[in-house]
């Protein structure tokens, strides 16, 4: 097959996948299905696609990239419960936090490995406290804010279109010049460099996609839950369920995260409802045994077994 | 705000951070002879606070007597979770996201085992001391604290005396400072990275035994909160240092208690993680080491 | 697509119809949906709670059920576990409306899981009697289905810092965990007592999950406050007693909202002199309209839970209660429709008086009745010091320091 040909059958491959995909996710509230579920299964796809971005193409493991979905949701609670605007203007609020905290943070990205990921976790974590500790009037203290937009099934959809919206940067990333320039720098940075690569520029583009990418997840999950506060918004379980979820897929492909979230959350769901009281220590073990015996993934060590695959799956 | 409150709050920090400082310590030596970041660690440390409850409740032993059983049993446990994981882990293409993650997932299953067999209820170690408080130079101590460091210090002195008195020490030494040449002089790393990380893991539950005289209440999720105080200590101390991170550990206590002294309570803990990211940015070697690890 | 989707929704709304006309033929008892936390903070408040349901539920369905159009219905608990975890709480509502399909809901222990439920169950249509969401907060969001049966936030500290006044208490420290509510209580404290011309020396609130009260506890004494005041719930406090007597830190009048729980009178002498909050008490006997009195209360717990752990407290009157209204609402509206059990509500509002206290609540739900009790741990009972009206004991103030117990 010529490599022209194989780009095509990858294209219509990935965008048969997707419209079913979508089919699916629009079908699913009309069809009486518990919208939790598909709610839950489209953020975790957006958000382990988002954090990709940073760990699987450019090579960071942000321990704190809760902070991102906090401020995110953060910013439309206040938007909409303090300032008394639409929801509308609360993700744009959210986006533009997102970007703006993302820039705060961008010092950061000169560390490398565990000390990036260690300073990433304090910065959410600080985050965390400096939001709780606002005054009340301000982001609402010890009680967190209560939205109160309705129209739940209004954030479903929004998040249909962020998710969408996200998978297909990450498919853009995956084969433009940027996407191999951070790959370029996740495998070598000094040598990046020595290419002539902006590391700088590149790294900084993919941290704010990213870090929009989390707030509008977390603007859309304030939508549908009604309530934000600062113990659940800042969690430090949103990023490493994120980060595993992506490890569990295969991180630097795209297809990878989506494949992690859907698997995880089946095992997830079904520990929950056999087994409510081993449900966190399960979870442990599969953790475990993913990285003894699949450290690749689940799509990375079928492709690494199976190059073929990738002319179709990636 | 007197003086008295002052000396008082330094006087926990002192002590809090010796304690703080033997967690740094049994984590940066498995962070310095296997590049592993122990996610796991502060668990560990929480196993160690029930232990004694456990054997006071059993046995009637005295919680300073248990600490040699403590020490063994966790020798034991550690010795073993090394040899059923890591030699797996090592052979991935990334062994230090591998054993990050990896020893998240052992943080989940120990924090719900403990979660399963104690309930989440916080607890307390019902031993008291009596009498309940000293009054030492002028400042009113708890007696538990005293006792507390007295043991923290022998456990320090035992350690110092094993790094740099003892063959096995030595190499452990050795190895943090160049896994590859140690390698080549032929000791056998593998076993001696099973005999780092089950001594730190021992070490690490007894210095919960020591918490847990020292803190009215614990519960099974405290777990993530030592860890990450043990992480800021190491980064104070210089990764890969162990005396650095018994100095970096009473840092880091005094800066934590005179926060809370001076700032509200639920904003001290910012003062820590700014430590944290200030030593990373600033001065990457610690506050204490010399030479930044690769 | 478009088409796939219109096939779709007509197809739900056959069969929904369809469905919606068995269950009308098809019903069998009335289900009640609520949580429990069998770990968790929030766990032995939680269970005392369950307890008071368990007498409820056994009582009407020894009457034959609920008075629905005319039959009486069984009354099915549908009990599930949210382990005092909000993550939990927010799916296991979603599952007992839309999978199990729940009439009605009581809510769960705890401000911060009833901040969770309540947008769930309001959103969700469904009616929901609270036993222990104090915080004011809860009943400014606009909620048109949640009311609540317990005493708000903001009415709590009412009847302790009257006593502290009249004791002669001039500097107050409080000190509570940042939840919502331990803060609404703090709050509400802080302005009740500025307003009685107490002098707050020390207003501080702490991380849920601190541990180490050491300096806090020094800083309060330091400030030379003569009452310590906290809202925190007991975990805390039992850690807060074990500090202040191993730090040799007492005061004149320490008022802990929950140490009239057995998980803190079980700490016996070192638990002494200190105030606590009920709202339940076996020397008080309000003039019941509704539900069983005191006394018959007090026989059905022991004839149902012989060798329970502990006995009941007033979570378990308040869970109760809480029962009782969402029983009465449902016979007096003769409807499960939430709106109309919210009416009946405010109907009988006012003229109700439970085991619990009297029952009355406003516009939003927010209950005006059942004023708070104080007590105080006297030689390891607990004795009732204020209302005056009710007391059985006078308050021992100030309290000894730890050297004279």
């Amino acid at each position: 097959m010529s490599v022209e040909s194989s780009g095509r059958l990858q294209a219509m491959a990935w965008i048969g996948l997707l419209l079913i995909g979508i089919a699916c996710f629009v079908a699913a509230p009309a069809l009486g299905l518990s919208l939790a579920f598909w709610f839950y299964l489209a953020l975790w796809i957006t958000l382990a696609s988002g954090l990709n971005i940073m760990s699987g193409f450019t090579g960071y493991l942000p321990f704190g990239y809760a902070a991102f979905y906090g401020i995110g949701a953060y910013a439309a609670a206040i938007c909409v419960r303090k300032l008394g605007l639409n929801i509308a203007f609360g993700l744009a609020a959210a986006a533009v936090a997102g970007a703006v905290l993302s820039l705060i943070f961008a010092r950061t990205l000169n560390l490398r490995g565990i000390y990036f990921s260690m300073v990433s976790l304090a910065l959410a974590a600080i985050c965390r406290i400096l939001v709780a500790n606002l005054p009340d009037w301000m982001a609402g203290g010890s009680f967190g804010i209560t939205l109160g937009v309705g129209y739940r099934l209004g954030s479903y959809y929004a998040l249909l279109v962020v998710m969408v919206a996200t998978l297909l940067t990450v498919t853009w990333l995956a084969r433009s010049r940027l996407g191999m320039a951070l790959r370029a720098i996740r495998d070598d940075p000094d040598t990046a460099e020595v290419m002539g690569i902006n590391v700088g520029r590149a790294r900084l583009k993919a941290w704010m996609i990213s870090a929009v990418i989390a707030a509008l997840t977390g603007a859309i999950e304030a939508w549908y839950s009604n309530v934000v506060d600062a113990d659940t918004a800042f969690d430090l379980l949103i990023s490493t369920k994120a980060i595993i979820y992506a490890v569990a897929g295969g991180l630097g492909t795209v297809l990878g995260p989506v494949i992690g979230v859907i698997v995880m959350l089946f095992v997830d769901d079904m520990i929950w409802q056999r087994f409510p009281v081993l449900n966190v220590f399960l979870l442990g073990l599969v953790i475990v045994l993913l990285m003894m015996f699949l450290p690749r993934g689940i799509l990375g060590t079928l492709l690494w077994h199976k190059p073929r695959l990738r002319r179709v799956l990636f | 705000m007197t003086t008295l409150l002052l000396f008082q709050t330094l006087v926990s920090g002192i002590i809090l951070g010796a304690l703080y400082g033997l967690i740094g310590c049994s984590l940066t030596i498995i962070y310095g002879t296997m590049r592993v970041v122990n996610f796991a660690h502060g668990d560990f440390v929480v196993a160690g606070c029930y232990a004694p409850l456990v054997l006071l409740g059993l046995l009637g032993l005295n919680p300073l007597l248990s600490i040699p059983l403590v020490f063994i049993g966790f020798f034991g446990l550690g010795m073993a979770l090394y040899y059923l994981i890591m030699p797996r882990l090592r052979r991935a293409d990334d062994p230090e996201l591998a054993s990050f993650l990896s020893f998240y997932g052992v943080s989940l299953m120990a924090g719900a085992a403990m979660l399963y067999f104690f309930d989440a209820d916080t607890r307390s170690l019902n031993y008291s001391f009596h009498p309940s408080v000293l009054h030492i130079a002028g400042l009113l101590i708890p007696t538990a604290r005293v006792v507390a460091l007295a043991a923290g210090l022998v456990l320090i002195a035992l350690l110092t005396w094993f790094l740099y008195r003892t063959l096995p020490g030595k190499a452990l030494r050795a190895t943090i400072m160049n896994p590859g040449a140690i390698g080549i002089i032929g000791v056998d790393i593998n076993r001696l990275s099973g005999l780092a990380f089950g001594m730190a893991i021992g070490l690490a539950a007894v210095t919960g035994v020591l918490i847990a005289l020292v803190f009215p209440a614990f519960g099974p999720f405290s777990g993530m909160d030592f860890t990450l105080i043990g992480f800021v200590v190491i980064v104070l101390g210089g990764l890969g240092h162990p005396v650095g991170a018994i100095l970096g550990g009473v840092f880091y206590g005094l800066a934590e208690q005179l926060s809370i002294l001076f700032l509200p309570q639920s904003l001290s803990p910012v003062v820590g993680f700014a430590l944290l990211i200030g030593t990373v940015m600033l001065r990457p070697a610690g506050l204490f080491g010399r030479v930044g690890l690769r | 697509m478009i088409g796939l989707g219109r096939r779709a929704l007509l197809a739900t709304c056959i069969l929904g119809g369809l469905s919606s006309g068995l269950q009308a033929q098809e019903r069998q008892s009335i289900r009640i949906g609520m949580t429990t936390s069998s770990t968790g903070p929030f766990a032995v408040a939680s269970q005392s709670g369950e307890r008071g349901v368990q007498i409820w539920l056994d009582d009407v369905n020894s009457h034959g059920g609920i008075m629905l159009s005319g039959k009486k219905y069984r009354v099915e608990l549908v009990k599930r576990d949210d382990r005092s975890d909000k993550q939990m709480v927010s799916r296991v509502y979603d599952t007992l409306i839309n999978e199990d399909k729940v009439d009605a809901l009581i809510a769960p222990f705890s401000s911060t899981l009833v901040a969770v439920a309540a947008p769930i169950a309001d959103s969700g249509n469904k009616f929901m009697t609270s036993w222990a969401g104090s915080s004011d907060d809860l009943f400014r969001q606009g909620y048109k289905t949640i009311v609540s049966a317990t005493t708000q936030a903001s009415q709590i500290p009412v009847t302790s810092i009257d006593l502290a006044k009249s004791l002669g208490v001039d500097k107050l420290a409080i000190v509570f965990d940042d939840e919502p509510f331990p803060a609404s209580t703090a709050d509400a404290a802080r302005a009740l007592a500025e307003k009685a011309g107490l002098k707050v020396v020390l207003f501080e609130k702490y991380s849920k999950g601190s541990k180490d009260f050491g300096v806090l506890l020094q800083k309060a004494k330091a400030a030379g406050a003569t009452g310590f005041y906290s809202t925190s719930y007991d975990s805390d406090l039992i850690a807060m007693i074990r500090q202040m007597k191993e730090n040799d830190i007492s005061f004149p009048f320490t008022y802990m909202l929950y140490a009239s729980l057995s998980s803190v009178t079980g700490l016996g002498r070192d638990a002494n002199d200190i105030f606590s909050h009920t709202q339940f008490d076996k020397t008080v006997n309000w003039k019941v309209t509704d539900g069983l009195t005191t006394d018959q209360f007090l026989a059905a717990y022991d004839r149902l839970f012989p060798k329970a752990a502990y006995p009941a407290d007033f979570q378990t009157a308040l869970a109760y209660g809480a029962a009782v209204v969402l029983q009465k609402a449902i016979e007096t509206a003769n409807s499960l429709d939430a709106a109309k059990l919210k009416a009946a509500a405010l109907g009988f509002s006012g003229k109700t008086t439970l085991v619990s206290g009297q029952f009355e609540i406003d516009e939003t739900g927010f209950q005006r009745g059942m004023k708070p009790i104080v007590l105080q741990q006297q030689v390891g009972t607990l004795k009732i010091v204020a209302p005056s009206d009710i007391a059985t004991a006078k308050p021992i103030y100030p309290a000894p320091g730890w050297s004279q117990r």
